[in-house]
């Protein structure tokens, strides 16, 4: 298999190994490196094969680092593979390799199957145990207080043969207060007024200074529209043009980092005090204050600093802990620089107290009407408007890294309080995607475009009412209701007739409950854009399957874009009556037909809006849809 | 193209405001203690669940923008990894903390090459000098492992 492998791979891997045993050589003398497994925004990842002391063989999975990622954030991930990995469905670490800014992770290697290939194929009990495994592992991070702000597909390896599962990338992890990874105690993260906005590319849509967008746009789209703030400075440089693209990209320190171009005219400002100061009375104070009505510690100062101008949100400063000797503590900061304020990693409110105070409304949201300073109070609050007070007032800091169609609404909406219930979020949209067998099934790539989505979904009086529990205003202009998860799900699945006509399309409006096939109109609504030629009215009488392929052949022969997703097999040719049959057996035989209700069940705890009552992951493994796996 | 209007009259008794209405459909998300600028999104048409998509990919029948953005998720696999090297070279350093146009030039460059030789890895190192290590030399000579981090 080795030499079938070597023999695959390009030119292109070639050199890139060449250059792998070039940046750290001390690779040469341990590993083999037969290919390349993946590449993500922040790393590739190869294959090696190294012999053991004991005189076995392993492969290894050697994860090279961008060297410009920060050692602590570096050192950060491989202490929660060190410590929280190697266990209960989440990757380990063997060993690390570096030469100067160098890093190579090396970790046992687990083959598996990207989801987009299988999705179509899995069983509703692989469905189960694939949620369960991953619950499972979210568990267990969890009890080490690590928030790993990127739960998805990608990160979750999963070999459906061998039924094994692993969670990796530790890459964008935070500590919660109390959490037991020394590394993200001590690292902080900094975050800047425009980088830590809600939408991360609010550069791109001041007037102005839009950044380029692709030319068969139509959609006009502005995450923070005029009147523009009077800060000049903080609108300096246009974005490089990766930005506009940067927030569909993974993690989001990188999307703030290359939307918000650091000037080098900015204003210089005193260099960052380090706070300096025990790990015990850190979690102490932070316990105190989460239960004190006023913003927590770190998120107060980051959000009290006046807006200026801005870098990227980074690592920056540092605390020490008791147990170290002075000798321990990380400088990252250095002095002198022009930086805006530093937010702990740590992310600020203990979640998981007893559950009568996890229902208390967070601090944050009592309304401090009373502490706005009168020149700065308009009536724009809760209506359809903005005028240039609000808009000049300074954007909130909060953290935002993760993947787009995986952010929990408390993400996408900028609240500074954010703890492990995101993980459960993203863990929810996933058990969604494989119910629905829709993948990726959020796709906004801008933060609002995406929490929209999600109230089409969970209904926009939840999404209000939910807000409203961790501080956060929303007003949408467009009541939207709340789906039943089961019928959404086999909707998509393409068990169950959409609903004719304008209906079709959720989110139009009221939900059709009605099942079955209509007595008139076409199929299904085309989609707004582009001419589509209406299907045969007799496709009425026919299992809703089938007129998703009649749809879709007669796209390929309008022209129309096709989705780039993976296809069904055979799409693009005329269905056989025989053909179709076969294929709904074998969703029956498939467990589709039989979806206990307790799936719709989780799900829905799942993607609870409010994260104070989304179940928790050690309670969703006690959830009836797993009572026998107990 | 402008996303809003003014709105005509400001109330009496407050600061004159602009205000603007945020054309429709739109959403806007407030932190409720009123301090900080609002967040909002005016957008051409509401996004919509499209049942109309055959499965698996996305019922969300985006803009032709979304589509266009979708490309670079790393979700879609391997087929866009050469765009995305392209893309790769534009980022920012999180050790310089500046942004660079070219990845291989920036790790070059002084500073960051002052900063990678510097001690800032020993937080890494100290980490790693913790590890147990059970590989072998590839081509022993030596029979003892040698897995030093630098
Ligand atoms: N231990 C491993 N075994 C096999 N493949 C792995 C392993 N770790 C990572 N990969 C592959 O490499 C990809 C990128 O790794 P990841 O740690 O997620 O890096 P990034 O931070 O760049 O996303 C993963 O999605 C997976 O396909
Ligand atoms: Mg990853
Ligand atoms: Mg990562
Ligand atoms: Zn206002
Ligand atoms: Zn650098």
């Amino acid at each position: 298999e080795r030499s079938h492998r070597r023999a695959k791979r390009s030119r292109n891997v070639e050199m890139e190994i060449d250059n792998l045993y070039k940046a750290v050589p001390q690779l040469h003398k341990v590993f083999n490196v037969i290919d390349k497994i993946g590449e993500g925004t922040f790393s590739a990842v190869y294959l090696g094969e190294a012999k053991m002391l004991d005189g076995g063989r392993e492969r290894f999975a050697l994860k090279r680092l961008i060297p410009t990622s920060h050692p602590a954030r570096i050192a950060a991930e491989l202490q929660c593979l060190t410590i929280a990995g190697g266990r209960e469905n989440v990757m380990g670490a063997t060993y690390c390799f570096r030469r100067e800014g160098e890093v190579v992770i090396v970790m046992p290697y687990m083959e598996h199957q990207p989801i987009g290939e299988i999705i179509g194929l899995l069983s509703f009990e692989e469905v189960r145990l694939y949620i369960y495994n991953l619950l499972k592992a979210l568990k267990h991070i969890h009890q080490f207080g690590i928030i790993h702000r990127d739960i998805k597909f990608n990160n979750f390896l999963y070999n459906r043969r061998a039924k094994m599962y692993s969670l990796v990338d530790f890459g964008l992890a935070q500590g919660t207060a109390d959490t037991q990874i020394e590394l993200l105690k001590v690292v902080k993260q900094r975050a800047t007024q425009k980088a830590g906005g809600a939408t991360g590319k609010t550069d791109t849509a001041v007037p102005g200074k839009k950044a380029p967008r692709a030319p068969d746009t139509p959609t006009p789209l502005t995450t923070t529209g005029p009147p523009s703030p009077p800060q000049p400075q903080q609108q300096s440089a246009a974005p490089p043009s990766s930005s506009s693209s940067s927030t569909t990209v993974t993690p989001t320190t990188a999307t703030a980092a290359t939307s918000s171009p650091s000037t080098g005219k900015q204003v210089a400002r005193p260099a960052t005090t380090t706070t300096t100061t025990t790990t015990s009375k850190h979690t102490k104070e932070l316990s105190r204050l989460s239960r004190t009505p006023r913003p927590v510690f770190g998120e107060r100062n980051l959000n009290s600093v006046p807006s200026a101008p801005t870098a990227a949100t980074i690592i920056t400063t540092t605390t020490t802990t008791t147990t170290k000797p002075p000798a321990a503590r990380i400088e990252l900061v250095k002095p002198g620089r022009t930086e805006d304020l530093v937010t702990r990693r740590v992310a600020p409110a203990p979640r998981r107290p007893a559950p009568a105070s996890r229902r208390a409304l967070p601090a944050r949201s009592l309304p401090r009407t009373s502490a706005v300073s009168p020149a700065l109070t308009c009536h724009c609050f809760q209506t359809e408007r903005v005028c240039n007070i609000c808009m000049s007032r300074k954007k909130q800091v909060a953290p935002r890294a993760g993947t787009p169609g995986f952010r929990a609404p408390e993400v996408l909406t900028c609240c500074p309080t954010q703890g492990t219930a995101i993980d459960v979020w993203s863990a929810g949209v996933i058990l969604l995607s494989l119910l629905s067998n829709r993948y990726p099934f959020f796709k906004g790539s801008e933060d609002l475009v995406s929490l929209t989505q999600i109230m089409i979904v969970r209904g926009s009086r939840e999404t209000v009412l939910a807000a409203k529990t961790f501080g956060k205003a929303v007003v949408c202009s467009r009541e939207l209701p709340r789906q039943d998860l089961r019928l959404l799900c086999e909707r998509l699945r393409g068990r169950r007739p959409a609903p004719d006509g304008d209906e079709a399309r959720l989110g139009e409006g009221k939900e059709d409950q009605e099942e079955g096939p209509r007595p008139s109109g076409v199929a299904a609504a085309p989609p707004a854009e582009g001419p589509r030629p209406p299907a045969p009215v007799n496709d009425h009488h026919l299992p809703i399957k089938k007129q998703h392929r009649r749809l879709e052949c007669t796209d390929g022969a309008a022209g129309v874009p096709a989705p780039k997703a993976p296809r069904l097999e055979g799409a693009g040719g005329v269905w056989a009556e025989e053909e179709e049959e076969e294929e709904e057996e074998e969703e029956e035989q498939r467990g589709w037909d039989r979806v206990p209700g307790e799936a719709y069940g989780l799900l829905d705890r799942l993607l609870d809006l409010n994260p104070a009552t989304r179940i928790t992951a050690a309670e969703a493994l006690l959830h009836p849809l797993f009572t026998d796996l107990h | 193209k402008k996303r809003t209007k003014p709105e005509s009259k400001p109330r009496p008794g407050f600061p004159k405001s602009q205000a603007q209405r945020i054309n429709t459909p739109f959403i806007k998300v407030e932190d409720t203690s009123r301090h900080y600028r609002p967040i909002y999104a005016a957008m051409s048409k509401m996004p919509e669940i499209n049942m109309a998509i055959a499965p698996p990919c996305t019922p969300f029948c985006g803009d032709k923008k979304d589509q266009h953005k979708n490309g670079h998720s790393e979700e879609w696999g391997h087929g866009r990894a050469k765009k995305n090297r392209a893309k790769k070279q534009v980022g920012f350093c999180e050790c310089c903390m500046l942004q660079y146009d070219n990845l291989v030039k920036h790790v070059q460059s002084e500073s960051h090459r002052a900063f990678s030789k510097g001690n800032e890895y020993s937080v890494l190192d100290r980490l790693v000098s913790t590890m147990h290590c059970d590989l072998a030399l590839f081509k022993p000579k030596n029979k003892r492992p040698k897995c030093s981090v630098s």
